[in-house]
């Protein structure tokens, strides 16, 4: 009931990020090859493609609702989600982004969501029942030495906490878990961190941090038009000299 | 004095052998540059004793002392088993859990914990290479076990918390 009405041709086809698509239609909308297919997460829209004897279902990913989609329609240089990856995701609230990183990702590789509001981490945990790539984790991301046993090394780590020490929470997890040479993603909003002074301001300053804590940023990019004064900041984890 | 280090897992504990490494200027890179190349790695730490979990709910139970900064049974019994002496100054441990000692210093007063900005790499190069120090134990399984037991942990969490107030810290 959700799909696309019959008739209506859609055209499904790879954007330049692996994992992830374009649908074209009357409008066009970036989607996600759905891990489990026949059901929305959070009342997405969803499109059936019969391929031979397949069918694939992808799924809507909406930038109004998710930081990452919003960057990158935004156009971010890199996102380094992609399939096989293993990625630590702070701030996992409910799953809903957290289940398209599960599309990209894929069966080989996997998704840490860590989620400290125990309301959200229970649609987490549910979430994850059909996805096996998501391991639910619903405890206090500014401690990390807590869920230890859950986490191995990963590929890349994207933080969504808004938290004023945010950077500190992103680095003091890397530490114990991003290779050397490997990727962040964090997204910034502004007021979260000092709503006296610009955001543009707490931008710079953010990246500052995040420098002293080992990380090397590569781009930032604001959020408009999907959010507003947000940012996102991407780069490597202790690059390799 | 010979230096271990223990690391947890979703599936067991495993402690490794490696020398003390002192801390000199240098070293540090040194020994990030051997954490790249498992070759070099291996010749760092060795694996010196496993213990896997027989079952889930073990696996919870001892997750549960873990999160928390305590030393489980489970685990206490696995150090007096494993090291060369836990009541004579004989070796240290490494931990990665600062607030470990204090709680295995309850059950051997004696051993002498560590945790220091080398031994934090070396848990790094541990994690990163476990599969390949740890054999018979595939990266896949491992990936099993931190599935079920991430589950069942934060199912834990959500439904003792499901008439409190939520919190809303994140």
């Amino acid at each position: 009931p959700r799909g696309m009405k019959g008739g209506s041709k859609v055209l499904i086809e790879p954007h330049r990020f692996p994992g992830i698509f374009i649908a074209r239609g009357n409008e066009d909308s970036l989607v996600t090859k759905s891990f489990a297919p026949g059901e929305s997460v959070y009342q997405e829209k969803r499109i059936p493609v019969q391929v031979g004897e397949d069918k694939i279902e992808y799924r809507v990913w909406n930038p109004y609702r998710s930081k990452i989609a919003a960057a990158i329609l935004g156009g971010i240089d890199q996102i380094w989600i992609q399939p096989g990856a293993k990625v630590l995701y702070l701030g996992a609230a409910s799953g809903t982004t957290v289940s398209h990183v599960s599309d990209i990702v894929g069966p080989e590789g996997a998704v840490y969501a860590v989620e400290f509001s125990h309301r959200s981490g229970r649609d987490l945990v549910n979430m994850a029942k059909r996805r096996t790539n998501v391991i639910p984790i619903v405890d206090d991301a500014r401690h990390p030495m807590r869920y230890r046993m859950l986490v191995p090394m990963v590929d890349v780590i994207f933080a969504d906490v808004a938290q004023r020490d945010q950077a500190r929470i992103l680095a003091h997890n890397a530490q114990h878990f991003v290779k050397n040479g490997g990727h962040f993603v964090i997204s910034i909003k502004a007021n979260c961190i000092d709503s006296t002074v610009e955001p543009s301001v707490v931008f710079e300053r953010e990246i500052e941090t995040l420098k002293e804590m080992g990380f090397a940023p590569k781009e930032m990019l604001t959020l408009e038009p999907y959010e507003v004064d947000h940012a996102v900041v991407a780069g490597e984890y202790k690059p390799f000299e | 004095m010979a230096l271990y280090y223990l690391f947890e897992t979703a599936a067991g504990y495993s402690l490794f052998s490696g020398e003390a490494i002192e801390e000199i200027g240098g070293v540090l890179s040194s020994i990030q540059q051997s954490i790249k190349d498992f070759k070099r790695f291996k010749k760092m730490v060795k694996l010196q004793a496993y213990y896997q979990f027989s079952s889930a709910d073990q696996a919870q139970e001892n997750i549960q002392a873990i999160a928390n900064g305590l030393c489980p049974k489970d685990l206490a019994e696995f150090l007096e088993t494993n090291l060369p002496s836990v009541t004579k100054s004989k070796c240290k441990l490494a931990v990665e859990d600062a607030r470990l000692p204090a709680s295995i210093n309850e059950f051997y007063p004696k051993l002498t914990c560590v945790k220091n900005e080398m031994s934090q790499e070396v848990f790094r190069g541990i994690r990163l290479h476990f599969d390949n120090l740890v054999k018979g134990l595939s990266t896949h399984d491992l990936g099993k076990a931190q599935l079920g037991l991430a589950h069942a942990y934060s199912r834990s969490k959500v439904q003792q918390d499901i008439k409190r107030y939520d919190k809303h810290i994140i």
